[in-house]
């Protein structure tokens, strides 16, 4: 028993008739080019701006008229660098976001901002006392992460930030000098001096 | 002159198939699948706004009622500038669509719109961002029969509604930059301007086409220039304007 496939043959009328098949394919492709070449072009909305009554150029979208492509009409990713929180980011047209650095001290307006250079001072209330007497030594300093005094007669305080503090001095025998030393926030280190004298005792013969 | 390539071919091919297929099992659905594949910006080989048009014709020929065939032809109409047609279209979609798509209404306010007719168009606006209330293009478009109906603190309103979410956004940004001219606010609307043109100087054709569906893809590169150019302009007039001082009484 013979199949179909093993009985199957080019005949001359097959090969015309897959020919003719052919070029009827080829005569509606090529039909259809030629109509293409005729349509109409489309440009009514492409070339558009209007004006306003102050004659500025507006251009209207068309996004979403076309009911079937709603999820299509998010905004286009562009190349935007920006901050969040302490962080820099970029974002992509690809509208991957990559993280660029992380600010040391604030990010805004796409850039990291640099710290401001410290400010401070210390004081010391009386500064001139008797012998044996003791004065408030007062400080305080913007933009550095902390602070510490130290007096000439071996006093020292610190304080983990630069809020304004007061600390009373032990009892001064000589004049001393108490010396504000602060690492700021830009790399720097704040210092600032304040000296309280003693006054000379005077003695009647 | 023949086609000559494969794809040409093979696009003529799938045109003839699609011919065969609808003549020999006709269905509106079918008709419209097929119209709506000659209608995509983001189909560059099969788009044939002609063919489209043929098939939605063939779609309500075969069912008239046929969900969005007449929305298509609205499109097409307006593309083509014919705006009372595209208006006709329109309504029969609203008028027969028993739940017509939101995107109806964005397409009579667009329409409506470009003929000038402005008061109408905020209304059709109105009924779109209703029922779609975060699409950016809305917000624009909106905003810009607002300002051309002389509603510019509404405008400006909408605008700002749009750039909360969209801050990048070269049309929103642009049109904020009209909006806040025609308040006065000039150094504002140049700031805004500038913002504007960063932006749209970022547009790959890929990105306008998304804005403008429906439109031909080899033509997008002029809608960016259209774009680009008008916010150039908007960045001089507002210049001029704030570099001017005022005028003096002697």
């Amino acid at each position: 028993m013979t199949s179909e496939y093993e009985n199957f043959s080019v005949t001359p009328i097959r090969f015309a008739s897959w020919i003719f098949i052919g070029v009827l394919v080829f005569l509606v492709a090529h039909n259809d080019m030629q109509k293409d070449s005729l349509s109409r072009r489309t440009d009514a909305e492409v070339k558009f701006s209007d004006t306003s009554s102050s004659g500025m150029s507006i251009v209207p979208a068309s996004c979403d008229s076309d009911p079937h492509y709603a999820g299509e009409c998010d905004p286009p990713c562009l190349l935007l660098n920006f901050c969040s929180g302490l962080q820099r980011w970029q974002r992509a047209t690809s509208c991957v976001e990559t993280l660029l650095e992380t600010c040391s001290y604030a990010c805004s307006a796409d850039a990291c901002i640099p710290p401001p250079p410290p400010t401070g001072n210390i004081t010391v209330t009386p500064d001139l006392i008797r012998k044996s007497a003791t004065t408030q030594v007062s400080w305080s300093a913007t933009d550095v992460s902390s602070c510490s005094v130290t007096g000439s007669n071996g006093d020292t305080w610190s304080v983990g930030s630069g809020t304004l503090t007061t600390q009373t001095s032990t009892t001064l025998t000589r004049t001393t000098e108490y010396v504000l030393t602060c690492p700021a926030l830009d790399g720097s280190t704040f210092r600032d001096t304040a000296t309280v004298t003693t006054a000379p005792e005077f003695r009647e013969r | 002159m023949l086609p000559l390539t494969l794809s040409e071919i093979h696009l003529g091919a799938t045109r003839a198939w699609e011919n065969t297929v609808l003549s020999l099992n006709p269905s509106a659905e079918r008709a419209y699948a097929y119209g709506v594949v000659h209608f995509s910006s983001s189909q560059r080989d099969a788009y044939d706004i002609d063919r489209a048009e043929y098939f939605f014709r063939r779609a309500i020929a075969l069912n008239n009622r046929q969900p969005l065939a007449y929305h298509q032809l609205a499109r097409i109409a307006f593309l083509r500038g014919e705006f009372s047609q595209a208006m006709t279209y329109i309504n029969n979609e609203l008028f027969l669509n028993p739940e017509p798509s939101p995107s109806s209404y964005y397409m009579r306010g667009l329409i409506r719109g470009y003929m000038g007719d402005y008061p109408e168009a905020v209304t059709d606006y109105q009924m779109y961002l209703t029922r779609k209330p975060a699409n950016w293009a809305g917000f624009n478009d909106f905003a810009w029969v607002l300002v051309k109906d002389n509603r510019p603190a509404e405008a400006w309103e909408i605008v700002l509604h749009g750039l909360a979410s969209y801050p990048t956004n070269p049309w929103l940004l642009n049109t904020g930059a009209i909006a806040s001219y025609e308040l006065g606010e000039t150094e504002r609307a140049r700031s805004m301007a500038l913002d504007a043109a960063r932006f749209a100087l970022a547009l790959s054709e890929k990105d306008w086409l998304v804005a403008y569906p429906g439109n031909d893809p080899a033509v997008a590169q002029e809608g960016i220039s259209t774009l680009y150019t008008a916010i150039m302009q908007n960045i001089h007039r507002a210049s001029v304007v704030t570099a001017t001082p005022a005028t003096q009484t002697p």
